[in-house]
């Protein structure tokens, strides 16, 4: 009670200030103006009456001051005192300014950069209404799963249980019409790129599939136009298609004329009767559809090569949409979750058999972000570089902290003069803080323009360059009130040290002598701890650079198996809806013939993975031979080739044969094999002419290649086997690998019109070297290896800045002594030496510490490294080196000044 | 003139809630008041009263208004609020308690140990 009363009352009198002043003005006037009149009363003039009315008050403006103070005014006027104080003190020492602002900004920028990285990494819910309500369905399941096809995630724990996300057509529909406990319950699906073909000529578009009840559900109003609907939900109905703002403005220039056009979306027509608006970007983080179509489409655009007429509505062992509900009230959960869990299972055994197999048992998950398979995995890698940053901004923090406590120690005559003329040791405390505050601020503003222009760096970084970024970071208010926060506690963090040491200050002896007090000590001993601390995690930064680096240069020149210099590559997915996997072989083949004849192409040749791309493709495989020792090798990973392909990406046959224009549709199934998969299969014989069986197919070994890198450089090379795509029943898309002369300039060009010659509406995507292919996969090591750098040379310079300023000081301290020991005789070698020692003793406890603290934490880092441990020697070694290096380069300045003193000057120094 | 007290540290809000508890006054009529009941025995200092006005209701005690004074001249009227009428009653009750025991000590004679 009495607090709200106080509250209401600041507030009043702080905002409506001038009505306050006026108000008191008159009622004391008021009260002077009785009085006298009554004095009058008693016979006194009217000039004595005012004048003891005016004694018996006493001083006017104090009261007033009192009773400002009474309304608790007061912090505000000091507010402004020490604010005006603060900025004079700043502007005072610019270059001091300069140095603690640039040095807070960047520790903060690169903060604030992150920050809004995990704000669409880890935070950001989608733009549609009332988000927190959604949830995600998702499953999970005894080890003998009652389904046996799925297009989506799917977990098996240790073969213990099964979960997954993706559900039947006919459970999603089964719930959908069953359910009461949920406000709505709708389905989508994210596919793979289609085909379209506007008047701007084919590309390949993002697409996703959503049921009619989505966008009411979904809570998403189109901006134009309107949204798919359930009256779209129906096999006959005519295909409609709506689209995101990005595709609207980048492919029809936002224009109004969109609506109702046509498109040809995987060669079948679709009319778009929408856009969506900007913000929403679909339902996968990561990932930003273009195309949105209503998912009874799903067999007339992308027909599925094994389900019936291509339908997966109708297939009830294919799971593969993603469902989500909207709760009504979030009370309403486990009821509604127990009611659905009953239809989920009933649907199941309606629709498949369950005998001997393990129901499905339904879950929710927060559905906010949508599909979120970024989160869980960018979690660790931003924790690592979280990590990083906050070691920047303590390494600024130290030193902002260092620099504030040498500018202490010159104002403490000015300190102890004020605590002499009766400020209380709080008023300074505040008022240094308040220093403290606007650095912080003036800092924020900084970091925070940094923060927002490298926002995407990080993404950048991590995107694929042929194929458009699509994590975007968000710098919103969130972002910046995190960034505010950090800073303020920044703020206080470093206004710790030359707090504490100003509110020591001896008055007597800080006004008696100058510069040189006694309480300089506990300023060397803060100053020097600092250092310590700043070279201990700056020696953990370049550790970690050394490591990240070492492990980047490990992986770039690890031996591929193949020659990927000079290869060019293009991707081709003829839709299915137009080509029948006959029509698809012979497309191919036209262009594998076509490829050939482009002038500056020395090799071509096709394949159904592109190497080193993070793609695998595998099956498992049965030799054909018999014994104690053999079984099937449980994984064997594959690759169709085209002819030519070992000679073009120069992975040499070293017995037999390679796969090439001998092999046709026709003739015997053959595969060449790498020489891991003929030792696996058949140890201790000859491959070379053996069989094996993958399924149903039966392949002959005609040739074995050495072992070339498949999915990627990290891990071993895997038992691979390369059949002749020709011989494929179905072949899906493509990757043409070209190897050409010179560069790939004017190439592309060439390869264009070469496809378009055969089909006018078939686009070519994906066009990059092999060399940048093998780059993608290492963006994170790339990424890692390019910010631990960057930090570890922020850090070192800030900590040279830091040694040098405490090694100055300290010599500047001592010019006397110097002087003394250089009359008695001393070299100027021998003080350069002297002071040298200093500087490298201090940074030796600092590399001691930082060397335990690498060691202690690096092992957290260890499986993000390749062909080093964490503890390796040359990374922390390096560190150590360098640092040492950069200390004594800092401390080489003030000991340089110390040996050339003139010892007459400095003994008259004092 | 009767003897002068000085007050005591802190009677001062107990004597200002006093006197409007008898109804509203305007700070020069809380003066007078005071005056008026303790026969002119207390002297208050003018100014500081004022302090202790703003203090009261920054607290939510006492609220204020403009209003008309006898002499038909414009004046801040303060007026008691339940709050403070509660706190009136605990400290006149905290004050007789207090007064009462301090009686007692210095009344107590040897005979009553």
């Amino acid at each position: 009670m009495r607090a709200i009363s106080r509250v209401r009352s600041w507030l009043r009198a702080a905002f409506h200030r001038s009505r306050l002043e006026s108000d008191m003005e008159a009622e004391m006037t008021f009260h002077l103006e009785q009085y006298a009149a009554d004095l009058e009363l008693t016979g006194l003039s009217k000039e004595e009456a005012r004048r003891r009315a005016l004694s018996a008050f006493g001083s006017i403006a104090s009261r007033r001051d009192e009773c400002r103070e009474a309304v608790g005014l007061r912090i505000i006027t000091d507010l402004r005192a020490d604010l005006r104080y603060a900025f004079r003190g700043l502007r005072a020492a610019p270059a001091f300014t300069l140095v603690a602002v640039a040095s807070i900004g960047l520790g903060l920028g690169v903060n604030s950069s992150l920050f809004s990285l995990m704000e669409t990494a880890l935070w950001k819910t989608m733009p549609v209404r009332q988000p927190r309500q959604l949830r995600l369905f998702w499953w999970a399941s005894g080890p003998k799963e009652a389904m046996n096809s799925a297009w989506g995630d799917w977990y098996t724990h240790g073969g213990k249980s099964t979960t997954s996300s993706v559900f039947s057509y006919r459970v999603f529909q089964d719930m959908r019409r069953q359910n009461t406990a949920l406000a709505s319950i709708f389905a989508f699906k994210p596919i793979n790129a289609v085909t379209v073909v506007t008047d701007g000529g084919a590309e390949m578009v993002d697409a996703q599939l959503v049921s009619g009840n989505f966008y009411e559900g979904a809570g998403v109003s189109t901006i134009a136009g309107r949204p798919i609907t359930p009256a779209d939900d129906a096999r006959e109905a005519p295909a409609v298609g709506v689209i995101s703002y990005s595709y609207w403005k980048r492919r029809f220039g936002g224009s109004s004329a969109t609506l109702g056009r046509q498109i040809l979306v995987n060669q079948k027509p679709v009319t778009i009767v929408g856009v969506n608006p900007p913000q929403f970007t679909g339902m996968e983080v990561g990932r930003t559809p273009d195309l949105f179509l209503p998912i009874e489409q799903q067999p007339v655009i992308i027909p599925n090569q094994w389900a019936k007429q291509g339908s997966l509505l109708d297939d009830p062992d294919y799971w593969w949409v993603q469902v989500m509900g909207r709760l009504k009230t979030p009370a309403s959960e486990a009821s509604a979750l127990a009611s659905l869990d009953l239809v989920l299972r009933q649907s199941v055994m309606a629709s498949l058999p369950t005998r001997g197999k393990d129901l499905p048992r339904l879950r929710f998950r927060d559905g906010a972000r949508g599909l979120d398979p970024v989160s869980a995995q960018s979690a660790r890698p931003l924790r690592v570089m979280l990590a990083l940053t906050i070691m920047v901004l303590l390494i600024a923090c130290a030193n902002v902290a260092n620099l504030l406590l040498a500018r202490a120690t010159t104002r403490q005559r000015e300190l102890s003069l004020r605590l002499a003329l009766g400020a209380g040791r709080w008023r300074i405390t505040r008022q240094m803080l308040t220093e403290g505050l606007l650095l912080g601020l003036l800092g924020a503003g900084v970091g925070i323009v940094i923060g927002y222009w490298s926002r995407d760096i990080v993404p950048a970084l991590l995107s694929t360059p042929w194929d458009a970024g699509a994590l975007h970071a968000e710098f919103d208010t969130r972002v910046m009130t995190i960034s505010l926060a950090v800073a303020l506690l920044t703020a206080v963090l470093f206004s710790i040290a030359p707090v504490s040491q100003a509110t020591r200050v001896d008055v007597n002896s800080a006004l008696k002598d100058g510069a040189h007090s006694t309480s300089s000590l506990p300023r060397l001993v803060a100053g020097k701890a600092l250092i310590v601390f700043q070279v201990a995690l700056s020696v953990l930064l370049l550790v970690g650079a050394g490591l990240f680096v070492r492990t980047l240069l490990n992986l770039r020149s690890q031996n591929l198996g193949f020659n990927p210099r000079r290869i060019l590559l293009f991707t081709v997915d003829p839709p299915r809806t137009r080509y029948s996997p006959d029509r698809r072989l012979a497309l191919f083949s036209e262009l594998e013939r076509r490829m050939a004849t482009i002038p500056g192409v020395s090799s071509s040749t096709l394949s159904s993975t592109v190497l080193i791309s993070r793609s695998e493709s595998t099956t498992t495989a049965t030799p054909d031979w018999r014994g104690p020792r053999q079984g099937t090798a449980d994984r064997v990973w594959i690759d169709s080739v085209g002819d030519r392909f070992f000679a073009t990406m120069g992975i040499p046959i070293l017995r037999g044969r390679p796969i090439d224009a001998r092999d046709t549709a026709t003739s015997p199934r053959v595969a060449v094999v790498n020489r891991r998969f003929a030792r696996e299969l058949f140890p201790g014989m000859d491959a070379l002419g053996r069989t094996f069986k993958t399924g149903s197919e039966s392949y002959q070994i005609v040739g074995i290649c050495a072992d070339a890198h498949y999915d990627q450089i990290q891990t071993a090379v895997p038992p691979t086997f390369y059949p002749a795509y020709k011989q494929a029943k179905d072949p899906g898309y493509m990757t043409f690998e070209l190897k050409t002369a010179a560069g790939e300039a004017g190439m592309v060009r060439a390869i264009r019109d070469q496809v378009r010659a055969v089909d006018r509406d078939l686009p070519v995507f994906g066009i990059r070297t092999q060399l940048q292919q093998i780059d993608d996969t290492l963006t994170t090591e790339r990424l890692f290896a390019a910010l631990t750098s960057g930090f570890g040379l922020l850090a070192l310079v800030l900590a040279c800045i830091g040694i040098y300023g405490v090694m100055a000081y300290g010599v500047g301290r001592r010019i006397a002594e110097i002087g003394v020991r250089m009359a008695l005789g001393a070299q100027s070698g021998e003080v350069l030496r002297m002071i040298l020692r200093e500087a490298a003793a201090l940074a030796g406890a600092g590399l001691i510490i930082g060397a335990a603290a690498a060691l202690a934490l690096t092992r957290f880092i260890g499986s993000m490294l390749y062909g080093l441990k964490p503890s390796d020697p040359v990374a922390l070694g390096g560190a150590l080196a360098v640092m040492l290096g950069v200390a004594l380069f800092a401390g080489w300045w003030p000991a340089r000044r110390a040996a050339h003193l003139d010892p007459m000057i400095a003994l008259r120094h004092e | 003139m009767a003897k002068q007290v000085d007050l005591l540290q802190g009677t001062l809000d107990m004597l200002i809630l006093k006197a409007v508890s008898l109804g509203p006054l305007h700070g020069y009529g809380v003066l007078l008041r005071i005056q008026q009941i303790s026969g002119e025995r207390l002297q208050i200092q003018q100014g500081s009263l004022y302090p202790a006005l703003y203090r009261l209701e920054h607290d939510g005690f006492i609220v204020s208004e403009w209003g008309e004074s006898e002499n038909k001249r414009k004046a801040k009227y303060y007026r008691l609020t339940a709050a403070g009428r509660k706190r009136l009653e605990r400290e006149t009750e905290n004050w007789n308690r207090l007064t009462q025991t301090i009686a007692e000590i210095l009344n107590t004679t040897p005979e009553q140990l």
